[in-house]
């Protein structure tokens, strides 16, 4: 009995240590300037003040951050209203429409986008920053649609209800009762579309074309001739981001059931 | 009105996502494509490539869930946690920085190859496994997790009866079927047509399926061929995940 657990316990203990250590490596790469274990030598913050020095660089992270907050912005607004209308209608949400608005969530991004890169060409609608940013907006529609729906379906009617007889009409019933009581989900769920959409690669890179250099383009063609120490700076400050964000999910998500 | 106001967000994201997929094929199928051998044989050869990476990603994955399934009383709670918590943080990393953090850490330069001279965990078929693995499992594990998290009371109903590992392991496979299905599916789709991780853990040397798709209709120009297996994969996807979805 107690070699079995022992055996189980450590299973777990390495699994923890396979999954920690690449964190550790970035956040110890950033704060002590190298890519390379063996020239780690003193912590600095020299990394991080490259990154402003490097234009391209904060181009490239100026583009995610707004590619990634507008479309994450729109894309929950597009669901909330979405979803909204179905507290005010008794009649379920058909199969279809669910399949269609989930099933994108297990399409592979490689077979997705390259069909869009061959309808863009048949349709002659040029690459570019308009298509990575409308896909986006599609990908968190449905990233949000996913999550909220299980909200949206356990809100309680009888608010809706005493809403409406109270004389509120839909539009103030959604502002002023659903969307306070919800406002942490709508947190929780717009951080996840913000970040899905802030590390996509392969999408963007083959609808990008040549006009849109996002954060984690500009890493993977950097990353191909090898780490350097700017790299190293900006994915272990990418790293430390995600974390903090993700910290704030949890202690959301720890208060409220989702 | 208000029945055509529900259809307009799901139509808009099908002609968006699904529609295009198979509206390409008709399109590509209606002109004359010649399909040279050499890319057929590529795509055969990334493909078998591919099912082989998943499949040993997969055991990875299986091996962890039999242990977890099997021995989830003995583990300590506060472990568990751990992982979970540890699981939830790579989650939401991006994939390119944390290939970057697998690179670093698992190469012959970096922190392990400090302990071992040479690790054989990059630029190899086992070390892209093993990035796959590191990538994507919380993917397969976090939702099992949370299933078994939720189902405490019956877990302990398991231990009043004491009963034996491989009872414990039939019970919570039998009680969260669903949810290792779905993850299993979820798993699976993201390995087999991975492009980032693969090309970049394997060096170049490894032309994963969603690499040998994007070669063959980008650089080959021989587009109906990688659509016909894409949709053909995107069908057998669709099917799947109906059967899952309940």
């Amino acid at each position: 009995m107690k070699q079995s657990i022992s055996i189980s316990n450590f299973v777990i203990v390495c699994l923890i240590l396979f999954f920690s250590i690449p964190l550790i490596y970035l956040i110890l790469g950033g704060l002590l300037n190298s890519p390379f274990v063996n020239q780690w030598d003193t912590f600095t913050l020299d990394g991080f003040s490259e990154i402003f020095a490097n234009s391209s660089l904060i181009h490239s992270l100026t583009e995610s951050l707004l590619l990634a907050l507008s479309s994450a912005i729109i894309g929950v607004l597009i669901t909330t209203l979405y979803l909204s209308n179905s507290l005010f209608n008794s009649k379920k949400e058909s199969n279809t429409s669910s399949i269609a608005l989930s099933f994108p969530l297990a399409l592979p991004d490689i077979i997705w986008g390259l069909s869009i890169v061959f309808l863009a060409k048949v349709l002659s609608i040029s690459l570019g920053y308009n298509l990575v940013f409308l896909i986006h907006i599609c990908f968190n529609v449905v990233l949000a649609y996913v999550f909220l729906k299980p909200v949206f379906r356990s809100y309680p009617k009888s608010q809706i209800k005493s809403s409406v007889i109270l004389g509120a009409s839909k539009f103030e019933t959604i502002t002023d009762v659903v969307l306070p009581n919800l406002l942490k989900q709508f947190i929780v769920v717009f951080v996840m579309c913000f970040l899905y959409s802030y590390d996509d690669f392969l999408l963007t890179f083959l609808l990008g074309g040549s006009d849109t250099n996002t954060l984690p383009l500009y890493l993977y063609s950097k990353l191909r001739y090898g780490a350097s120490s700017s790299i190293i700076s900006i994915a272990s400050l990418t790293t430390i981001f995600n974390i903090l964000l993700s910290v704030i999910i949890i202690a959301v998500t720890k208060k409220i059931k989702l | 009105m208000n029945r055509l106001y529900n259809k307009i967000l799901p139509i808009l994201i099908a002609l968006l996502t699904i529609v295009p997929i198979y509206a390409v094929l008709l399109v590509l199928s209606l002109k004359d494509f010649s399909i040279s051998n050499s890319t057929l044989s590529y795509l055969s050869k990334s493909f078998f490539l591919s099912l082989g990476l998943t499949f040993i990603s997969f055991l990875m994955c299986w091996f962890i869930l039999v242990i977890l399934l099997a021995k989830v009383r003995q583990i300590n709670p506060r472990i568990l946690n751990l992982f979970s918590l540890l699981l939830i943080l790579t989650l939401f990393i991006g994939t390119i920085p944390k290939i970057m953090g697998y690179l670093g850490a698992f190469s012959n330069s970096g922190l392990l190859g400090i302990l071992f001279k040479d690790t054989g965990l990059t630029y190899s078929f086992l070390g892209s496994s093993l990035a796959l693995f590191y990538v994507y499992s919380p993917f397969f594990f976090l939702p099992i997790l949370t299933s078994i998290n939720n189902d405490s009371n019956y877990q302990k109903s398991i231990q009043l009866f004491n009963a034996s590992s491989w009872d414990t392991f039939n019970l919570n496979l039998k009680i969260h079927r669903n949810t290792i299905g779905f993850s299993s599916f979820l798993f699976f789709s993201l390995v087999f047509m991975d492009y980032t991780c693969t090309d970049l853990v394997g060096g170049g040397k490894y032309d994963a399926y969603g690499k040998a798709l994007y070669r063959s209709a980008i650089t080959f120009k021989e587009p109906l061929i990688a659509f016909f297996i894409g949709s053909l994969v995107l069908s057998i996807l669709l099917v799947l995940f109906k059967i899952f979805r309940k």
